[in-house]
């Protein structure tokens, strides 16, 4: 087993953080690999929450996020013995939420709706809603609401693919690289698509960026 | 405090998608996340696979518009060719009757196997044992379950399709035998009693 990923160090992530995050997983699934179920539930409980924000930043329904978040589970549980190493852990978890949510997205194209999740407390006091609160002249909830639906209305109109470079790169902080190995393209087209989804998104929330 | 004289920070892209990072569900949303996807799991451990598709998009594609009537045609005329060129008039006709006790089922061919599903059930390939003739079968929990399905106090409907958690056998024609999970008409005769269905 260990010589299957003796080559892995060389492809995982240049980010530091993640190459040392990539060595963890792998001792974890490793232990899967062997019959150690409960090793999984260290993942699970690792990921959820990064695998529901990528899930929920793409369909913007949270109904849909939960339980596609489930499903990416169960699938990378039940291939998780396919897991060669060939990339770190969390980019095979990521692909796999990111194209179970695809799929998901081009099936109900035509059934589409939203539900949004609570925005936490910490984005009232920021200084961000102060500023744009004054620069609005509105009331902070209130255009903290607005905000949030602007923002989620302006993700959705974006493609899926650039939409997925977005919330990966933005909102989730992959580098150029980890995206490519997520959406299995190159470089140069991680960041040509991200060059033209913000021209788009500063298009759709110009009010907000004067 | 802020300086009222100082020009007020632009805001960028960047600094609204940012705020999508504060999305995000509470502490007892994870509690049931967890008790779910944790039954899941081991669903998914007692049934790796997981379950069938009803029907594969292949096949849903083809249902559907124009294509069906060629394909349904294709499928029909190679069905018709098979079967001209397996005709054998001297062999018996292959019909569904349950194997039971007190009828005379013919000798069974320990080598034939089950090669065809005549209801929406697939059935397994297997060899089927031989029994001598006439050998009444032990009633066994499939054996009741059958005669409760087949019950006409229980289902006036005689035209309904019953199903049935024993597979009925077919005879024997040319090694080739028929298999059957549910009912629809006949007779069905057990322990010396007949009761139509």
């Amino acid at each position: 087993m260990s010589r299957l990923f003796a080559n892995t160090k060389s492809l995982i992530s240049t980010h530091p953080e993640h190459a040392a995050e990539a060595e963890v997983d792998l001792a974890l699934v490793q232990r899967v690999q062997t019959g150690d179920i409960r090793a999984f539930d260290l993942l699970i409980q690792k990921y959820r929450e990064r695998l529901y924000a990528i899930i929920y930043n793409l369909t913007s329904n949270r109904e849909d996020a939960s339980d596609l978040t489930q499903e990416a589970f169960i699938k990378a549980f039940r291939n998780i013995r396919l897991f060669k190493g060939d990339s770190s852990f969390f980019t095979w978890l990521y692909r796999i939420a990111v194209n179970t949510s695809l799929t998901h997205l081009k099936r109900s194209r035509l059934r589409r709706f939203f539900s949004f999740e609570n925005l936490d407390e910490q984005v009232s006091q920021s200084e961000l809603a102060e500023v744009l609160a004054d620069k609005m002249q509105t009331d902070k909830p209130a255009l903290i609401k607005e905000l949030q639906e602007k923002l989620n209305e302006a993700l959705q109109r974006l493609s899926l693919n650039h939409r997925t470079v977005v919330v990966l790169f933005e909102i989730e902080g992959l580098s150029h690289q980890e995206i490519a190995q997520v959406m299995e393209c190159s470089e140069g087209t991680v960041r040509s698509r991200l060059h033209y989804a913000k021209l788009q998104l500063q298009s759709y929330l110009q009010d907000y960026l004067r | 405090m802020p300086d009222p004289h100082q020009t007020p920070r632009k805001i960028t892209l960047e600094d609204l998608l940012r705020l999508k990072r504060h999305e995000r569900p509470g502490p007892e949303y994870w509690a049931r996340f967890d008790r779910e996807l944790n039954e899941r799991v081991w669903r998914a451990l007692v049934d790796p696979v997981g379950p069938v598709p009803k029907r594969t998009s292949w096949l849903a594609s083809i249902m559907q518009g124009r294509a069906r009537w060629v394909t349904l045609g294709a499928v029909s005329l190679g069905a018709v060719a098979m079967t001209l060129s397996s005709y054998n008039p001297t062999a018996p006709v292959s019909t569904i009757l349950p194997s039971i006790a007190g009828q005379a089922t013919p000798p069974v061919n320990p080598e034939a196997t089950v090669v065809a599903a005549v209801d929406d059930q697939p059935i397994r390939v297997a060899s089927i044992p031989a029994e001598p003739k006439g050998t009444p079968l032990p009633e066994t929990a499939e054996t009741k379950y059958a005669e409760t399905a087949l019950d006409s106090t229980v289902n006036p409907s005689s035209s309904e399709k019953v199903p049935a958690t024993v597979s009925f056998i077919s005879e024997d024609a040319n090694g080739i035998r028929y298999a059957s999970n549910s009912l629809t008409n006949g007779t069905f005769t057990t322990l010396g009693e007949e009761s139509a269905y």
